[in-house]
C-alpha cells in the first residue's frame, strides 16, 4: 500500500539516476568498442628504456615493468573485461532461464535432475570450482568463462523456475491452453515475457560479479594468456613493483572499480525501477 | 432415437495425494447437460465445483470416471483438442489475460490460434458489439479496465470459438452487484441467441436461481442434491442446501426482520 | 434515548488530489447500524478511512468536520491484510491492545472468541494468520476490533470477499456485537441485501456524494433516487423479472455542484447535484 504514495518527485529523481547510470554504462561500452582508436601507443609495444616510467604527458598512466604504456593497456583490456563478462552473463541468462522455465512448467524428472545438478554445482564455492576447472582445462579466456559459467546459470534457473511455478497457476495460462496455444508458444510468448523482469535485473547485477570473477582468474594466471591485456592480469603483473611503480597496478584497479561500481549501481537502480513499475 | 446429451459426466473421481493423506476433491460426481440448458452448480468454497469445471475443460485429468462431450470421450483429451467444444470463463477476469498484452491483442491472438486470423478483426468487432464493449476499452491493458469490462472481454474470448458449452467459474463473485447483474443478463441473452449450454458455478444461490434451468448442490466433492430452482427453494432436502438458502441476502430480509420484531 | 455518537458535517476528503468524498453529512446514535451502499469507486471506503482521521491510509479531510464521542475501530475489507501473516495472533493482539491503551487479558480474549463462535481460542492465539482460512481471519479481526471497546465500528466491505455462508455468519456476529455492546456500526457494502438484513439506516453514495439517506425500510422499499433504484434492481430476486430488466445507466447528471437536499419524508432525503437542481 505504501508504495502507491511514493511522491512524483521521488520517482522522477530515481528515473533520472537510472538514466544517468545507463548512459555511463553505455559510455563504458562505447569506450571499449572504440579502444583501438583511443590508445596512444601500441599496448604490446615493450621498451627497455622506459620501464616503470612515472606518469607524464606522453604516458598518462606511466609504463609498467616491461615499458608498455599502462593507459593503452588499460584501454585495450577494457573490451576483454567488459565484453567477455557481458557475453558470459548473456549465455548464463539464456541457458539458465530456458532450463528454469522448462523445469517450472513441466516438473517431473527433468525438474529433479536439473535442480539436483544445480545443488551439486552450488555445493562448491564458485571460485574454488572455477580454479579447479581451469586448472584441469588449462588457462585461457574461454576456459575461464566456461569455468565461471558452470555455476553461473543456476541463479537464473532457480529464479525462472520459481516464477514459472507461480505463473503456471494463473488463469491466463489456462485460458491460453484452452484457446489451443501450443506449449512452446505459451512458454516463449506468455510466460517468459512476464518473468523476464526480475531475471534481467539479476543479470545486470551479475555483470559486476562476473567481471571480478574473470579478473580474479586472470590474476591467478588461469585466465587470459600474456601478453593479452586484461585488468586482472595487469594487476597481478604489477603487484611485485607496487612500491616502485604503483601506477601500473593502480590504473587497472581504478578502471575495474569504476566499471564494476557503475554496473552494480545500474543493477540496483534497475531492480528499484522494476519494483516500482511492477506494483 | 434418443440423441446423446451435450455433456455427460459419469462417476468422476479425482484424488490429490500429498505426503500424509489423499484428498478426494471429486467423489463419484455424475451429471448431464442438454444443449442450450443452463445448469447451476452451487456449494460452499472448497466443495469441488471449480475442480469439476477444470476437469470438464480437460485442464486436469480425472483419477477415474468418464467425461463425454458432444458424443466423444474426452476424459484423456488435451485442452487444445476440445477448444472448439468447450470454453471457460474465470473468476478473476483481469488475471485471465496476459498482463503484458492489451485486451485487443489477446483477443486477436485467440482468433489466430483458432485458425481465423484472416477474419479476426471482423469477428472481433461483431463479438464486441454483441457483448457491449467499446473499441477504446479493449485497447487498454487488463489492469486498466473495470472488473465488469474485463469479464466481458473474457466472454468475447470464450465466444470466439463458438462453443456449444460455456463453463462459468464464479464469474460474478469478484464483481460489485451492479456489474454482477449485467454479466448475468448477458449470459442469459447469449443463451437465447446462440443456444449454447452453460455450466454456471457460483456460491450465490439467489443468482443461480434466477439464471439457471436446473441446480446441482455440491458438498465435499459430492453432489448433495439437484432439482429445479423452485424445487430447491421450496423443498430442500440436504443440510447444506438449507444452509445456503438461509444465507441468501435479498430484500425479503427486511420483512423477516420486522416479523421477528 | 441513545446519545449521539458521531456527527459528520459537509465532509470532503481525498488522497491529496481531487476530492473523492464530497459534502457528506449524517449523524449516528449509539446502537444504530448505518449501511452505506454504492457501486465500486463511489467513495464509500474512502469515507470510512476519513472518519478514522489522522491521515491513515493516505486519506485526508479537506473540508467539513467529524465529531466522534468515543473511539472508532476499522475492520478492513481484506482479512489477510489486517494481520502480519507470520506473527502469532497472541503477539499481534498484545501489541494492538497495548498501543490503544487497553489491557490485554487472556480470559477476556477467549470470552470474545467464544461469543464469535471461534472454537479453541487458546489454539487460535498460538497460530499464525496464514494457517487460517479467510473467513476465520475475518472473524478474528472482528474479535480484535471488539476488544478495543470502540463506540463506532467501521466495516469496510467485510463480507464481499467471503462466500454466502460465511457472509451470513459474519453479519450475524456483527449484529450480536451491536446488541451486546451498544456500539454503532457503519457498514460499507455494494450489496443492498446486506442492508436489508442488518441496517437501521441506509445511505447511498454515488461519485463521492451521499445521494439518498433514510430509514432502511423506506429507502429499500420506496427508493427515490435513480442510483438507489439501480442498486435495488441489481439484487437477484428469483421468480421476478431480474433477467429481463434493462440496465439503467449511471445517472450522470447527479454529479458536481451545486448540491441541495430534498426531503422525501421525515428522516428520508435525497440530494440532487449538478445542473437542474
Amino acid at each position: 500500500m505504501a508504495d502507491r504514495y511514493v511522491s512524483d518527485s521521488q520517482s522522477a529523481k530515481a528515473a533520472r539516476r537510472l538514466k544517468i547510470f545507463l548512459a555511463l554504462a553505455a559510455l563504458l561500452a562505447a569506450v571499449s568498442l572504440l579502444s583501438p582508436l583511443l590508445v596512444l601507443h601500441d599496448p604490446n609495444q615493450t621498451s627497455a628504456l622506459l620501464r616503470q616510467a612515472a606518469p607524464s604527458l606522453e604516458y598518462p598512466f606511466g609504463t609498467d615493468s616491461l615499458g608498455r604504456c599502462v593507459y593503452s593497456r588499460v584501454l585495450a583490456g577494457a573490451p576483454t573485461s567488459i565484453f567477455s563478462s557481458l557475453a558470459l552473463v548473456f549465455v548464463s541468462f539464456a541457458v539458465g532461464s530456458a532450463l528454469g522455465i522448462l523445469c517450472g512448467y513441466y516438473g517431473g524428472v527433468l525438474d529433479s535432475l536439473v535442480m539436483r545438478g544445480a545443488d551439486v554445482l552450488l555445493a562448491f564455492p564458485q571460485m574454488v570450482l572455477a580454479i579447479a576447472v581451469t586448472g584441469i582445462l588449462g588457462g585461457s579466456l574461454l576456459n575461464a568463462m566456461f569455468a565461471l559459467g558452470l555455476t553461473g546459470w543456476t541463479l537464473y534457473a532457480r529464479l525462472a523456475r520459481s516464477h514459472t511455478l507461480a505463473l503456471k497457476n494463473e488463469p491466463f495460462v489456462a485460458a491460453c491452453r484452452l484457446s489451443g496455444c501450443s506449449d512452446l508458444r505459451l512458454l516463449t510468448r506468455h510466460i517468459f515475457p512476464n518473468i523476464a523482469g526480475p531475471l534481467l535485473v539479476n543479470a545486470t547485477t551479475q555483470i559486476g560479479t562476473t567481471m571480478i570473477g574473470l579478473a580474479g582468474l586472470s590474476f591467478l594466471g588461469l585466465g587470459v594468456t600474456p601478453p593479452q591485456a586484461e585488468w586482472g592480469s595487469m594487476i597481478s603483473e604489477a603487484r611485485g613493483a607496487l612500491q616502485l611503480a604503483p601506477w601500473a597496478a593502480l590504473a587497472p584497479s581504478a578502471a575495474m572499480i569504476v566499471t564494476v561500481m557503475v554496473f552494480n549501481e545500474l543493477g540496483d537502480l534497475a531492480r528499484d525501477w522494476a519494483d516500482r513499475s511492477g506494483s | 432415437m434418443k440423441t446423446e446429451c451435450l455433456l455427460d459426466v459419469r462417476s468422476a473421481c479425482r484424488r490429490y495425494k500429498n505426503r500424509t493423506r489423499s484428498v478426494a476433491a471429486l467423489n463419484d460426481v455424475s451429471l448431464t447437460l442438454e444443449r442450450g440448458e443452463i445448469l447451476g452448480v452451487v456449494g460452499r468454497s472448497g466443495c469441488g465445483k471449480s475442480t469439476l469445471l477444470r476437469h470438464i475443460a480437460c485442464l486436469e485429468k480425472l483419477t477415474s470416471g468418464q467425461i463425454r462431450l458432444d458424443g466423444r470421450d474426452v476424459t484423456s483429451a488435451r485442452p487444445a483438442d476440445v477448444c472448439r467444444r468447450v470454453q471457460m470463463i474465470f473468476q478473476n477476469a483481469a488475471a485471465s489475460f496476459d498482463p503484458r498484452m492489451t485486451l485487443r491483442d489477446s483477443l486477436l491472438e485467440t482468433f489466430r490460434l483458432l485458425g481465423e486470423g484472416a477474419v479476426a478483426r471482423e469477428r472481433l468487432g461483431a463479438l464486441l458489439r454483441e457483448v457491449g464493449l467499446g473499441e477504446e476499452t479493449v485497447a487498454c491493458y487488463p489492469h486498466q479496465v473495470s472488473g465488469g469490462q474485463c469479464q466481458r472481454a473474457a466472454i468475447v474470448r470464450a465466444l470466439a470459438a463458438d462453443p456449444p458449452l460455456l463453463l462459468c467459474d464464479e464469474i460474478t463473485s469478484a464483481l460489485d452487484v451492479s456489474s454482477q447483474a449485467q454479466i448475468v443478463r448477458l449470459i442469459a441473452r447469449l443463451r437465447r441467441r446462440r443456444n449454447c449450454a452453460v455450466l454456471f458455478v457460483s456460491h450465490d444461490l439467489a443468482l443461480v436461481a434466477c439464471l439457471c434451468d436446473r441446480i446441482v448442490v455440491m458438498q465435499d466433492g459430492r453432489i448433495a442434491e439437484e432439482g429445479t430452482p423452485r424445487q430447491i427453494a421450496q423443498s430442500p432436502r440436504a443440510e447444506c442446501t438449507k444452509k445456503l438458502l438461509a444465507s441468501v441476502l435479498t430484500l425479503d430480509a427486511l420483512e423477516r426482520r420486522n416479523d421477528k420484531n | 434515548m441513545m446519545r449521539g455518537i458521531l456527527s459528520v458535517r459537509e465532509l470532503c476528503a481525498g488522497y491529496g488530489g481531487a476530492d473523492v468524498v464530497s459534502q457528506v453529512s449524517f449523524a449516528l446514535r449509539g446502537g444504530e447500524i448505518l449501511c452505506i451502499a454504492g457501486e465500486s469507486g463511489c467513495g464509500k471506503s474512502t469515507l470510512l478511512k476519513a472518519l478514522l482521521g489522522g491521515g491513515l491510509f493516505g486519506v485526508r479531510a479537506t473540508a467539513g468536520s467529524v465529531e466522534m464521542n468515543g473511539t472508532a475501530a476499522l475492520i478492513p475489507q481484506d482479512p489477510g491484510a489486517s494481520f502480519n501473516p507470520i506473527r502469532t495472533f497472541a503477539s499481534q493482539f498484545r501489541e494492538t491492545l497495548a498501543s490503544h491503551g487497553r489491557p490485554c487479558r487472556e480470559a477476556e480474549i477467549l470470552a470474545t472468541f467464544d461469543s464469535l463462535d471461534l472454537p479453541q481460542g487458546g489454539k487460535i492465539l498460538k497460530s499464525r494468520p496464514y494457517e487460517m482460512s479467510g473467513g476465520m481471519n475475518q472473524r478474528i479481526a472482528i474479535a480484535l476490533a471488539l476488544l478495543l471497546r470502540p463506540r463506532v465500528v467501521l466495516c469496510d466491505e467485510v463480507t464481499s470477499a467471503l462466500d454466502v455462508t460465511s457472509q451470513a455468519a459474519v453479519l450475524d456476529e456483527l449484529l450480536r456485537l451491536r446488541d451486546g455492546s451498544g456500539a454503532a456500526l457503519i457498514m460499507v457494502t455494494h450489496n443492498l441485501g446486506v442492508a436489508a438484513k442488518c441496517a437501521d439506516t441506509v445511505g447511498i453514495m454515488h461519485s463521492g456524494y451521499l445521494v439518498e439517506y433514510g430509514p432502511a425500510a423506506e429507502v429499500l422499499r420506496r427508493p427515490a433516487h435513480p442510483c438507489t433504484r439501480n442498486l435495488i434492481a441489481a439484487i437477484p430476486e428469483p421468480g421476478g423479472s431480474f433477467l429481463d430488466a434493462q440496465p439503467g445507466g449511471a445517472p450522470e447528471s447527479y454529479v458536481g455542484r451545486p448540491y441541495s437536499t430534498r426531503p422525501v419524508s421525515a428522516n428520508h432525503w435525497i440530494c440532487r447535484t449538478g445542473a437542474g437542481s
